[in-house]
């Protein structure tokens, strides 16, 4: 073992003392990480608990709530509201939305990174600069078109938005494709391949972690959208997102049963969440090499 | 018949490198043949405009009697063997040759038996179901060169695919590929920077620098008569000792040495004024102390390399180096470029290993007229004075 290795070694070995620098420093930066999941915990914590309250009883009484009424999440489902019937909506809603913009997304992505044209990066910053307008200003003509279509209070509005592609995601899959291996496109080109075979077959199924990255940003965005299902649908159309935030009442609408509210949000907010984890190892993969030199 | 044509074929990006520059080459169906030459000379812009890869500026490809200048890659009816392998990496071994199969609709039948062919042909029948990440480099190879040899195209690209593996698997390997050459009879384009792999497994090489073929022959011809001095200071490891003479009065004049003319014969006449002496590391032989006459030069021993069987020894000299771009393109990776930085000429010879220090002590050498090169210093053409040369 040369010298040097010996010396990196020994350093490695080593351990510094805790000095009360070094011990302040330390629990300052713990501090902070605590403070920064209390921050971001606390909300859902605390919605979880109140979803447990006595529906009657609004928002008062201890932290812990005594005794639990799981019942609200039996009410939240089935009792005053048709739970299940806006769930399906917002599954559909959220499917025939995330699904095209992933994938026309991901295409355009694959076009500005691969394809040689004139005018490309031009076309491609025109694209980012769509994302500075303001919603509101393309919103009304595109909502008097669908009323002119007779698209209002149906998804394909959705679809459509779907089949034009996210300016953010059109990005993360230039930049992606932009760092994937050549050798590949090169390697199906000569295998017989045109530009699309080449998209579908090899550059797909080797974006794991940025496909799984776009479809929980967009399904996410989708699933929780409350002013795009309140302004284009209404009666049975709807989604959980204007139902939830409407918030479970008696039958007359005077009065708000809270708890239940919060325990539809936190179901309404549980797919979600089990799309992260189902995601999440595929998010964690970077570009894939494994077929180059090893 | 596939056979290539290359007519004037230029390339240039869209930043202005020139990386092909008016090349014509005409390779006979069946033939392997290497393009060999230093980093960024073009050989791997040149297998890319040839398997469609890179549009040609200028020029035209014809394989075989086809013109496929405007054609695509996958209407050539080439297949091509990347230096990373270019595995598909979701794919099974089997998948992975079947694909091209596959995308051309071959018969399902006909896939397997192809596959299983190429399997048998290259050891790989263990390893069909395993995904290229659980490969070993030299499998990764051979997959690819499998993949390659399921299509049965006209015509076989190959860049640079042993440069990823060992210094051994790398000559087991490149045995296996000299092997199927002469089983499957395709006509081959392979590119190296290796001139041990361009002289072991071409019929012919085509040496290039800057874009431009400086000369294509058999890889015994470019060893013994170069055309020029990049071809060989490129050829050969070591590369072939150079400096700078005069020649006046029925001798040739190497700073303090002078060797008489006569012992080339009559074609001495055909020399110029001044001229540059090309002579191998192997081709000097060392003179034991008291041996005179002929053609022979001293220097000090700088350093001493044993290779086992052999020994390689630098030696300054005090006459300036031959300097030009062009041969430093074609000596880079030279060990003694790197262990010498001198302005005078550094000789090398390659001995048989007596085990004998030498450094810091003078070593006498002979030079076979006969076995010598000689260049004209202007244009750096070889000036052919031996028959058969």
């Amino acid at each position: 073992m040369s010298s040097l290795a010996l010396l990196h070694r020994r350093r490695a070995g080593r351990r510094r003392p805790w000095t009360l620098r070094r011990t302040s420093g330390r629990v300052a930066i713990y501090a902070l990480l605590l403070f920064l999941v209390v921050v971001f915990i606390a909300p859902i914590a605390w919605g979880v608990l109140e979803s447990l309250r006595d529906p009657n009883a609004g928002l008062l009484g201890s932290l812990i709530p005594h005794p639990l009424h799981w019942s609200n999440y039996r009410l939240a489902w089935s009792g005053l509201l048709p739970f299940a019937h806006y769930l399906k909506n917002t599954v559909v809603l959220s499917i025939i939305y995330t699904v095209p913009v992933v994938f026309t997304s991901a295409l355009a992505g694959y076009g500005f990174a691969r394809h040689r044209a004139r005018g490309r990066n031009v076309l491609f910053m025109c694209v980012l600069a769509t994302t500075l307008v303001p919603f509101v200003i393309t919103f009304i003509p595109q909502f008097v078109v669908f009323a002119h279509v007779h698209m209002v209070n149906t998804y394909w509005p959705w679809f459509l938005w779907g089949l034009g592609g996210v300016p953010f995601l059109i990005f993360l899959f230039r930049q992606f494709y932009a760092n994937f291996p050549s050798e590949l496109h090169d390697a199906a080109a000569i295998d017989g391949c045109g530009s699309l075979r080449i998209f579908l077959w090899i550059y797909l199924p080797n974006s794991g972690a940025v496909l799984a990255a776009g479809t929980i940003v967009m399904f996410t965005w989708v699933w929780g959208d409350y002013i795009f299902p309140a302004l284009l649908l209404y009666d049975n159309q709807t989604t959980l997102g204007p139902k939830i935030a409407g918030g479970y009442t008696n039958a007359t609408g005077s009065f708000a049963y809270i708890p239940v509210t919060l325990a539809g949000a936190m179901l309404f907010t549980l797919p979600v969440v089990l799309l992260f984890f189902a995601l999440q190892k595929k998010l964690a993969r970077g570009i894939v090499t494994t077929g180059l030199k090893g | 018949m596939s056979g290539i044509v290359l007519q004037d074929v230029v390339k240039v990006f869209p930043n202005g490198v020139r990386a092909v520059d008016g090349v014509n080459l005409t390779i006979e169906d069946g033939e392997f043949v290497v393009l060999v030459g230093p980093s960024g000379c073009g050989k791997t812009t040149l297998l890319r405009c040839i398997g469609g890869l890179e549009d040609v500026t200028d020029g035209a490809v014809f394989i075989g009697d086809r013109d496929v200048t405007d054609v695509s890659p996958k209407d050539r009816d080439i297949a091509m063997v990347f230096q990373n392998y270019a595995l598909y990496p979701h794919m099974s071994v089997r998948n992975n040759i079947a694909f091209g199969l596959k995308v051309r609709r071959t018969p399902r039948q006909e896939i397997g038996a192809r596959i299983a062919n190429a399997a048998r042909l290259l050891g790989l029948e263990e390893l069909l179901d395993r995904r290229p990440l659980a490969l070993s480099g030299g499998q990764r190879q051979r997959v690819a060169m499998g993949r390659a040899i399921a299509r049965r195209p006209a015509v076989y690209l190959m860049d640079e695919p042993l440069s990823n593996l060992d210094a051994k698997l790398r000559v087991r390997v490149r045995a296996d590929l000299a092997q199927l050459h002469a089983q499957l009879g395709v006509t081959t384009v392979y590119v190296t920077h290796d001139q041990v792999e361009a002289m072991t497994l071409g019929q012919r090489a085509a040496v290039m620098n800057k874009g431009q073929i400086q000369q294509v022959d058999t890889p015994q011809r470019l060893y013994w008569s170069p055309a020029n001095l990049f071809v060989a200071a490129f050829i050969g490891s070591p590369s072939m000792n150079l400096a700078e003479g005069k020649v006046a009065g029925g001798a040739l004049r190497l700073g303090d040495f002078s060797f008489p003319l006569s012992e080339l014969g009559p074609d001495a006449r055909r020399l110029p004024s001044s001229v540059i002496l090309g002579v191998r590391p192997e081709h000097l032989t060392e003179l034991t102390n008291g041996a005179s006459g002929g053609w022979a030069i001293e220097g000090d021993v700088a350093v001493q390399e044993n290779l086992g069987a052999e020994e390689l020894v630098f030696f300054p000299l005090e006459i300036a180096a031959v300097e030009s771009d062009d041969l430093v393109r074609a000596q880079s990776g030279e060990e003694h470029a790197a262990l010498l930085a001198d302005e005078r000429a550094i000789f090398t010879a390659r001995l048989v290993a007596t085990g004998t220090p030498r450094e810091r002590r003078t070593i006498k050498v002979g030079l076979d007229p006969r076995l010598c090169h000689f260049f004209d210093p202007e244009t750096g053409e070889a000036i052919a004075l031996h028959a058969g040369a």
